[in-house]
């Protein structure tokens, strides 16, 4: 059954994937200008007309959309993604060098968000309506409330700036300099993930078999920690798996305001310098991740659910 | 009315914070009212001035009022968002109840272009659209719409799945009801309650995404007021004027507050299973594991690593805005790295006040016929690898850029442009090069102490990566690692030919925001920092342990103007350059980085007859305003702006982003608004396509007028009309100027040339073919731990052997 569903999830992925490779291809084939004066004016270079006229060759541009689209695949299935405009470089290699950086940095922040939100959220359910969960809920709800940029600013401007606690600027990536982005991070995260902990945990208090157990004299502390709580953080799993996908690629803007050398500034960059190479390439390895990671935290879901398990 | 009433009176937090969003929305309506200034209008005197009564909320750069702006940004952040949520909720739920309603290939087709979106994340997605189809407000909005329909799609196509085989539904297609009718009668009220409470609570999370994409500059477009803009633009000055950061974001903050608040009551009420229940009472927990959890997670959070501080100084931190994409010299712009990183140099150097120095080589003269210049090097010379300095290895170097950059071998620049040789011969035994050029080379000195001119090993690079792991060269450093998004490590030169070598590392740092520069200087991550503006540089003066070196040098900040367009009318582009008041511009908005040359082409401080120039279109708004009125250039269908012969002017202003030329374009725009002209300011992704393609009237231009200390090439710009391989982009035409220009050719008397520069600056100032910004002030500041550090003039010279560790 097992083999089943993985093989069954890997084929969804194959479809997809084709899916993004297509439209990220046809974004860039729509886009105004064309790829060989692109290229050139990323390599910062004026280019002659008849330079033009055989790059264009060169590159395929005067075959067919499907023809080219067919091309540009074959090359990806053999890791080749093409060479960068403005980097002169394999958009792969630019794509592996800066994933370490942002892989520490997503781990960083989503073990800090675990460490966080995990016992806040529980303490929030479990002191409903005290002080502390209106103060635990009230910060939560600014924490998502406000944008991460205005966040990594704040951060930068205090901890940096006027107290001088943290060097933000650096070129070794030690926890120092992964620290306040780290943090900007968390905020928002743990910020959502507090309040679904919260929500989840109280659901559970008020479920039958708690009252059931209740009623039958176990002790609450013993109920909570051996059958609420793992009821309850259970699917936080599938979210994990989310957020560590859109951490991987999406963290563009604390990664500019912070100068982290990561895939999001690798991103930003390629974007406001037209190098379609370098986006396609990013696209797609963004999916490609964001989909595995998801897959496996699916197929581990179904070992650790026994609901799921059972079912098959 | 009843009922409504009832519903507040039950849901008192409902009515509040639908009163918040009532209030939200009448400020965006109400804007022009509650505004206490034009939120465009950019009186420059005004720039910068921390919060206060004339200024609720200060003001930016400038000088425009940051009240009214946010006041305005209200406008765009509410309708935006308001918009995005609509659109994605019909679209959205349009697909999501045909999908379930039809099923089958449509159902299969629309889920798994959905299955595409949902396995992807949103940001990404947004800025890759956002940056094809070109920034603005309309495109983000495609963006997220693109990216966040399914979420509704799935919520309608579950609920028709739902009633889909109802009886009644079914009694309906039995008795011939159209599909159209169905959907419209049956599907879509059952669907549309909780896609409403889904898009009631999105909006707040939407206004996010839409200021995130401002903030990285793929939303709206400046000038219109922008919350994430507004920050974005404010970054640049978190270190004094913090206002310009803290407004906007507070304003950000509390309506996404409101509107998420507002929403979460919403839903309660239409949800009831979501609201929060009664209390319920449970026993005490075990405090002491929370609180072991808690304070993991403070220790976790406020953990600050403390800063080593090294015993002796080994290493040189450098941070820097600019870098090369390659450490090619073959590359004109690259090579300008290569040698600023202190990794190659030069026969000869240019000195501070534009004389030629001694380098590589100890003399140079030339022979009686002009054409062939005798080089001689110095004998004690290496490269890195220990090789010795020979004439032929020199040969070999130069011969290596005219053979790159040959257009035959697919060459793209063109060095020729400097020099054009016939000849050239080593003598290894007599330690000299001879250069035998076709015309006579006035600057041949200067050329030769150009960057591309650069001395490397050929043969000893053989092998090696040049455009990534640099080339051999003779300076005191060399390249270790080269990644020009992040950093680049060098290493001492252990063959170095001139002394010690005072650090065993260099670190260079790249680091794209000024302040973070400034930044890095104040928490000493960085020993030396290139170029920080002059806002932070006040910052740093209050503090003596930082040395600051500021040079004008001959980098000119201008506008090309393009005659072919509508400033090709003499009137026009004269009261356009009167129009603006270049000097505030210089001194207040960009608070000196510029230094105001009343739009001579050439900077004040060289030897170019600046004091001896005049210039008739000097800034005089009034005589602007005299000039345009009385040409009959006048507003006459009443839209606030002026007609050129019955058609609307509007003059295309294409700007960029680097070396504040952002702030200069803005104001520049605002002053010619200022007297009736509509003028459109953007910053494209790149302006190589507007230049060729005469997409612009006005056009910024930012460049070193002096590149071999003779500003001869750079005057080429407004003379060489013919040739589509120079840069003649505004296509300007004076018979006069080409004239004059071609006299330039083959004089080598310094003086006669001096003169003709400064004529020739003349004519273009007769024209009023200039729109200049002013020069262009760099500086280098340095931290307490280094000492030698220097601004030269020539801009070309950051990392050198002369920079020590501090006594």
């Amino acid at each position: 059954m097992k083999g089943k569903y993985i093989v069954k999830r890997l084929l969804q992925m194959v479809i997809v994937l084709i899916g993004i490779s297509f439209l990220t291809f046809f974004l860039t084939y729509l886009a105004p200008g064309d790829p060989a004066t692109a290229m050139y004016e990323a390599a910062g270079v004026t280019p002659t007309e008849e330079m033009l006229e055989n790059t264009r060759k060169s590159m395929g541009l005067d075959k067919p959309f499907l023809v080219q689209y067919g091309v540009w695949v074959g090359k990806c299935l053999h890791g080749d993604f093409g060479e960068s405009y403005s980097k002169n470089q394999p958009v792969l290699k630019l794509l592996i060098e800066k994933l370490p950086a942002t892989l520490k940095l997503a781990l960083l922040s989503l073990a800090m968000m675990l460490v966080i939100s995990i016992p806040l959220g529980i303490y929030s359910a479990v002191k409903q309506n005290g002080i502390t969960d209106y103060i635990i809920r009230f910060l939560s709800f600014g924490g998502i409330s406000l944008p991460g940029f205005l966040v990594g600013l704040i951060l930068m401007y205090v901890f940096a700036l006027k107290l001088r606690l943290v060097k933000v600027s650096s070129s070794t990536l030690g926890f120092e300099q992964m620290l306040l982005p780290a943090v900007t991070l968390t905020i928002a995260m743990a910020s959502k993930y507090t309040r679904q902990v919260r929500t989840a945990v109280l659901d559970e208090l008020q479920s039958d078999y708690v009252i059931g157990a209740r009623a039958r004299g176990m002790k609450f502390n013993s109920v909570l920690w051996k059958h609420i709580l793992p009821n309850a953080v259970l699917p936080l799993i599938t979210m994990l798996g989310l957020s560590f996908g859109s951490l991987l690629g999406g963290a563009s803007v604390v990664e500019l305001i912070f100068s982290y050398p990561g895939m999001g500034i690798l991103a930003v960059n390629a974007v406001k310098t037209r190098d379609y190479p370098l986006i396609q390439g990013f696209v797609l390895w963004i999916a490609l991740i964001y989909m595995v990671v998801n897959l496996v935290v699916d197929i581990s879901y179904s070992y650790v659910d026994p609901r799921i398990r059972e079912a098959g | 009315m009843k009922k409504l009433k009832e519903l507040f009176k039950k849901n008192i937090s409902f009515g509040v914070y639908t009163a918040l969003v009532l209030v939200v929305l009448l400020i965006a309506i109400l804007a022009p009212v509650l505004a206490t200034h034009d939120p465009l209008n950019a009186p420059l005197q005004d720039a910068l001035k921390p919060p206060g009564a004339d200024h609720l909320f200060g003001t930016d750069a400038l000088g425009r009022d940051i009240f009214s702006r946010v006041l305005y940004g209200t406008r765009t952040s509410v309708s935006g968002a308001l918009i995005l949520v609509a659109v994605i909720l019909v679209l959205g739920g349009f697909l999501g109840l045909v999908a379930g309603y039809f099923g089958g290939k449509v159902d299969a087709v629309i889920m798994r272009i959905s299955d595409i979106m949902i396995s992807f994340p949103e940001l990404i997605l947004a800025m890759a659209i956002a940056g094809i189809l070109g920034p603005s407000l309309i495109n983000s909005i495609i963006a997220i719409t693109a990216v966040s329909w399914t979420k509704y799609a799935r919520m309608a196509r579950s609920t028709v799945l739902k009633i889909k085989n109802r009886d009644y539904i079914a009694a309906a297609q039995v008795t011939g009801s159209r599909h159209r009718y169905i959907l419209y009668k049956y599907m879509l009220p059952n669907a549309l309650p909780t896609m409403l409470v889904l898009a009631v609570t999105d909006i707040g999370t939407m206004m996010l995404s839409l200021a995130s994409l401002s903030f990285l500059g793929f939303g709206v477009q400046p000038p219109t007021p922008e919350w994430g803009y507004m920050l974005s633009e404010g970054r640049t000055y978190i270190l004094t004027c913090p206002w310009m950061l803290f407004c906007p974001g507070a304003a950000v903050f509390f309506v996404v507050v409101v509107f998420n608040l507002w929403g979460d009551s919403v839903r309660d009420i239409i949800d009831p299973k979501s609201r929060t229940k009664k209390k319920r009472s449970t026993k005490k927990m075990n405090r002491k594991r929370i609180a072991t959890a808690c304070a993991v997670a403070l220790i976790g959070c406020l953990a600050v690593v403390p800063s080593a501080s090294a015993a002796e100084k080994t290493q040189l931190n450098v941070s820097t805005e600019l870098t090369s994409a390659t450490l090619d010299p073959a590359n004109d712009w690259d090579s300008w790295f290569v040698m600023r990183w202190g990794a190659l140099e030069t026969l000869t150097r240019y000195a501070d006040d534009g004389t030629i120095e001694p380098w590589l080589a100890s003399d140079w003269s030339v022979s009686d016929d002009s054409l062939s210049w005798t080089i001689t090097l110095k004998d004690n010379v290496t490269f890195s690898n220990g090789e010795k300095m020979t004439a032929s290895k020199v040969v070999e170097s130069i011969e290596r850029l005219y053979e790159i950059q040959d257009p035959e071998n697919g060459g793209a620049g063109n060095p020729h442009a400097y020099m054009t040789y016939s000849d050239i011969q080593a003598d290894d035994e007599a330690g000299t090069v001879t250069i035998v050029t076709n015309e006579p080379t006035v600057d041949m000195a200067g050329v030769l102490a150009y960057p591309w001119m650069g001395i490397i090993d050929v043969a000893g690079s053989e092998g090696r990566d040049i455009a990534n792991e640099g080339p051999i060269c003779t300076g005191p450093y060399v390249f270790v690692s080269n990644d020009p998004d992040h950093d680049i490590q060098m290493a001492r030169n252990e063959n170095y030919w001139d002394g010690d070598v005072p650090f065993e590392t260099v670190n260079i740092m790249k680091q794209g925001e000024g302040s973070a520069r400034a930044m890095a200087l104040l928490d000493g991550s960085a020993d030396v920092a290139i170029n920080i503006t002059a806002m932070d540089r006040a910052m740093l003066e209050a503090d003596d342990s930082f040395l600051i070196d500021v040079t004008a040098g001959s980098r000119m900040g201008n506008c090309w103007i393009n005659m072919d367009g509508v400033l090709g009318n003499d009137t026009l582009r004269q009261a356009v350059v009167m129009a603006i008041d270049g000097e505030t511009i210089c001194n207040v908005s960009v608070m000196g980085s510029y230094i105001w040359c009343n739009n001579a082409p050439l900077p004040y401080n060289y030897d170019y007859g600046f004091d001896t120039l005049e210039n008739p279109f000097s800034y005089d708004k009034d005589a602007a305003i005299a000039l345009l009125d009385d040409a009959g250039i006048v507003d006459t269908d009443g839209d606030g702006y002026r007609e050129l012969d019955g058609e609307n002017i509007e003059i295309v202003y294409i700007g960029s982003n680097s070396r504040q030329q952002d702030v200069i374009g803005q104001a520049q725009a605002a002053q010619l608004e200022e007297i009736g002209l509509k003028c459109s300011f953007s910053i494209p992704e790149s302006s190589g396509d507007s230049r060729t393609t005469q997409g612009f009237d006005l056009i910024y231009n930012n460049e070193v007028t002096t590149p071999t200390g003779d500003p001869a090439n750079y005057l080429k710009h407004w003379y060489w009309d013919n040739d589509s391989t120079d840069y003649n982009y505004g296509n300007y035409h004076n018979d006069e100027y080409n004239a004059l220009y071609d006299q330039l050719n083959g004089e080598f008397d310094t003086a006669k040339r001096k003169e003709i520069f400064t004529q020739l600056q003349q004519i273009i100032l007769n024209d009023a073919a200039n729109l200049g910004y002013g020069a262009y002030s760099f500086n280098i500041c340095a931290g307490p731990e280094v000492s030698g550090v220097h601004s030269y003039t020539s801009d070309f010279y950051w990392v050198t052997k002369d920079i020590t560790p501090a006594e």
